[in-house]
């Protein structure tokens, strides 16, 4: 069953407050199939938001900072302020708030900067991964999470998602057909 | 007709010579609408990491390698794309599969008569080569029932038929068997099959069993 917006920030918050770095990975893959379903945008922005939480709570380094520890104070508080908006009914005000999360946690990041592409950058490029081995096209994948095509096709290169779904046609199936063309 | 996910393996696997290899050997076209020339070379050319694929790309289709034609016909490509993304159900809600480029490439192949593509994408290609495969895949991976329109399902496999899918590493194949490779000297098999992995870890939507079974079959027999 589909959470709604105020429950999801709810378990969120839950999650976070708890450094439950699993419950925040369960959260994120029912954002990512919800959006697989039908996207809309603050249930993508909690996709993105559980992924970059989830990542940040597994790796020490980022709570080593006192400003890092005190943006995740701030999260927490965003977070409750999304839960009442999205009861409200207010969801532009709810995306607005989410974006602010985001930055936040952009920042914690910064902090501790280790790789050219940033935390959001990766967690925009593992959604479309997964919305593309769940069955949505490249092109949708890239489009909705806003995540660069063929960063998108070098990232699903490194996983076995064209293994666990066999296509109809084999390269000897369709060399035959190939080598009728070029003849 | 080439979409954009073929050039893109093609070009981050340096295999954009390939085209070159068959132009030479084969009197058709390499077909791309605008928004593949948008998507692959214009895009691009403004990403550091990306600028170098862009201007092999812009080169080829300067040398006549790759040719961009237009679409007349807006009205039948935002019918497939309707076709497309009103096929699968959820709960009553439509799982939007398709983009707005992908039917383009697929409604221009019709208008224009040509029916073999070029795509390493591979729903696009599941949907009309098999979609009650893709559908249960959809259905396992969501792990919830998904429906098939019938309606739908019927128009676009009428209008989608006659076209027939090849990726990247099949064009890579068959100019291995063309001789493309035949100045590695003793190691043309390494190299085909080196070339297939590349393309494969570039995106193109090859799996590592039918790499295997390929080569162990026809490369290395």
């Amino acid at each position: 069953m589909a959470l709604s917006l105020s429950e999801t920030a709810v378990l969120i918050g839950s999650a976070l407050r708890n450094h439950d770095v699993r419950a925040m990975r369960k959260i994120n893959e029912r954002c990512i199939a919800e959006t697989a379903l039908r996207f809309q945008q603050p249930t993508y922005n909690y996709a993105l938001v559980t992924y970059v939480l989830a990542k940040i709570l597994s790796k020490p380094r980022y709570l080593k900072h006192e400003k890092a520890r005190s943006s995740l104070v701030a999260v927490n508080n965003l977070l409750r302020s999304c839960e009442a908006q999205a009861k409200a009914a207010e969801y532009d005000t709810l995306v607005l708030t989410q974006g602010r999360i985001l930055s936040a946690m952009e920042r914690v990041d910064d902090q501790d900067r280790r790789f050219v592409k940033g935390i959001l950058q990766k967690a925009r490029l593992k959604i479309a991964s997964t919305l593309y081995a769940q069955g949505i096209s490249l092109g949708n994948a890239s489009e909705i999470t806003g995540s660069d095509k063929r960063e998108l096709m070098l990232y699903a290169g490194q996983t076995m998602m064209f293994d666990r779904l066999h296509e109809k046609k084999s390269i000897e199936g369709r060399m035959k057909e190939l080598r009728e063309i070029f003849t | 007709m080439c979409d954009a996910s073929s050039l893109i393996s093609l070009t981050d696997s340096c295999f954009v010579h390939v085209i070159y290899f068959l132009k030479k050997k084969y009197s058709g076209r390499f077909i791309i609408p605008p928004s593949v020339e948008k998507e692959c070379v214009e895009r691009p050319l403004h990403m550091k990491n990306y600028a170098l694929h862009a201007i092999r790309l812009k080169r080829a289709i300067a040398e006549g390698m790759i040719d961009v034609v237009e679409g007349k016909q807006e009205k039948k490509a935002e019918e497939l794309m309707f076709a497309a993304n009103n096929l699968f159900f959820s709960g009553g809600t439509p799982i939007r599969l398709l983009h707005r480029g992908e039917s383009d490439v697929i409604s221009l192949a019709l208008e224009i008569g040509v029916d073999n593509l070029l795509m390493d994408e591979r729903t696009c290609r599941m949907l009309v080569e098999d979609p009650e495969s893709l559908r249960q895949h959809v259905e396992h991976e969501l792990g919830k029932p998904v429906d098939i329109n019938e309606k739908n399902l019927s128009l676009f496999s009428r209008a989608t038929k006659r076209l027939r899918f090849f990726r990247s590493g099949e064009l890579a194949l068959l100019a291995y068997e063309k001789g493309y490779f035949s100045d590695y000297k003793g190691l043309e098999r390494d190299a085909v099959e080196a070339s297939l992995y590349k393309l494969k870890y570039s995106g193109c939507a090859i799996g590592f069993g039918e790499i295997e079974e390929y080569v162990r079959k026809h490369v290395r027999e």
